[in-house]
C-alpha cells in the first residue's frame, strides 16, 4: 500500500489518498486486482469532457457552483454556457411562457444567462397586493386601484455591479406611473 | 436473431492482450461493439468471427468487471428516454449496482472511462451517478479532498467565479 501511495500521488494529503483506495487488504483478492492497482490513477480533474458533463448533469445548481470552484478543468466544463447541463436547468426552472416569448430573453445569448435572469427576476411571494406576476415570471401586472402604491422585489438582492433594467410600459397607464428603486 | 446466434460467444481482447469470451447477447449492451459487429457483418457468419475484437483502451481486470455488469443487466428493459423536465435522480441506484460499485476510486473512474469508450449507457449512467453522489452537498474544498484534486485557482479567480455565480446558491 505504501508503494502505491508514492507512485500515484504527487500532492495533497497522502492519508486521504490511501484512505480512498488502499484500506481493503489486497492480498486476499485475485491477481487482477493487484495488477489494476499498478496502473496510473485516473484523476477526477482530468476525466474527458463528455464524462464530466455526464456527471454534472446530476447535480443541482448549488453543487454546480461548488464544482466550478473545485479546479480549472471542472470550471471550464461549466463555463460552456449552452451545454446540456445549463439547458436542462433552464427548461426545468424557467416557465415556458418566458422561453417561448421571442422578445423577453431572446437577447440573452446562452442558456446560462437566461437562467441567471430568472434567478434575479421578480419574487412572486414578495409583492404588494395590487400587483401580480404573469406566468412568464418576468412581467409585473398592476390592477388599476386608485390611490394605491405598489411594489415588487426581485428574488435576489445585489450589492455591487452595474444593473440594467429594461422597462416597458404596457398601457393604459392611468394618471401616474412611476418607477423607483431602493436598496434593502 | 435465432437462439443459436444469441448464444454465440464473441471474442474480445483487452488492452493487455487477454482474450475474453462474451455471449453475443450480453455484449449487445456495448453500442461500440454492437455496431462494430453489425457493420463488419460479423453477425452473419460464425466462421468469420475467429479474430478477437480489440478493445484497446480497457485492461482485462476492468473489462471483466464491465462484462459482469452487462451479464447482470443485459435483459433489462430498454429505458425510455429520460425527459429533461424533471430533476435527474441519483438515489435510484439498485442494490446490485451499489454492491458492484463498492470499489476504490481509481477503479470507479476506469469503469467510467470504459463505459464511455464502449458506449454502455446504463453503466455510464450509474457510475456517473455514483460520482455525482460523492460531489453532492460538499464544499469545493471537501470535493478536492475527496478526489485528491489540487486547487489551481488564485484567490482572485475564485472570488470572480463566486461573484459571477452567486445566483447558483439557493
Amino acid at each position: 500500500m505504501s508503494e502505491k501511495g508514492s507512485t500515484t500521488m504527487d500532492f495533497g494529503e497522502t492519508s486521504e489518498a490511501c484512505d480512498s483506495q488502499g484500506n481493503p487488504t489486497i492480498k486476499s483478492t485475485s491477481a487482477r486486482r493487484a495488477r489494476s492497482l499498478q496502473r496510473p490513477e485516473v484523476s477526477a480533474a482530468l476525466l474527458p469532457l463528455k464524462v464530466l458533463n455526464h456527471i454534472f448533469q446530476y447535480l443541482p445548481l448549488k453543487d454546480l457552483l461548488s464544482a466550478m470552484l473545485t479546479c480549472h478543468s471542472w470550471n471550464n466544463v461549466l463555463a460552456m454556457e449552452d451545454s446540456d447541463i445549463w439547458q436542462a436547468h433552464l427548461i426545468r426552472n424557467v416557465p415556458d411562457a418566458a422561453l417561448s416569448d421571442p422578445f423577453l430573453l431572446g437577447k440573452l445569448g446562452s442558456a446560462r444567462k437566461k437562467l441567471r435572469a430568472w434567478y434575479y427576476a421578480w419574487n412572486a411571494t414578495d409583492i404588494s397586493r395590487n400587483n401580480y406576476i404573469r406566468t412568464n415570471g418576468f412581467t409585473v401586472h398592476r390592477q388599476p386601484v386608485a390611490q394605491s402604491t405598489d411594489g415588487v422585489r426581485g428574488k435576489k438582492g445585489v450589492l455591487h455591479g452595474v444593473h440594467a433594467f429594461d422597462i416597458t410600459w404596457d398601457g393604459p397607464l392611468g394618471t401616474v406611473a412611476v418607477i423607483g428603486f431602493a436598496t434593502k | 436473431m435465432t437462439d443459436a446466434k444469441n448464444e454465440r460467444q464473441i471474442k474480445i481482447s483487452s488492452s493487455d492482450n487477454e482474450i475474453i469470451l462474451v455471449p453475443r447477447n450480453v455484449i449487445r449492451l456495448s453500442t461500440t461493439i454492437n455496431t462494430l459487429l453489425q457493420d463488419l457483418g460479423l453477425d452473419d457468419d460464425e466462421a468469420t468471427n475467429a479474430e478477437p475484437i480489440p478493445v484497446q483502451n480497457v485492461a482485462a481486470p476492468i473489462l471483466r468487471k464491465v462484462i459482469s455488469w452487462c451479464q447482470y443487466h443485459y435483459q433489462d428493459p430498454v429505458p425510455t428516454d429520460d425527459s429533461d423536465s424533471r430533476e435527474k435522480r441519483t438515489d435510484d441506484i439498485s442494490s446490485w449496482d451499489t454492491e458492484f460499485l463498492k470499489v476504490d476510486q481509481g477503479t470507479l473512474f476506469e469503469l467510467i472511462l470504459a463505459a464511455n469508450y464502449l458506449d454502455i449507457k446504463g453503466l455510464l449512467d450509474v457510475t456517473c451517478k455514483a460520482v455525482a453522489n460523492m460531489i453532492k452537498g460538499k464544499s469545493p474544498e471537501e470535493i478536492r479532498r475527496t478526489f485528491n484534486i489540487k486547487n489551481d485557482f488564485t484567490p482572485e479567480e475564485e472570488e470572480q467565479i463566486r461573484k459571477e455565480n452567486a445566483w447558483c446558491e439557493d
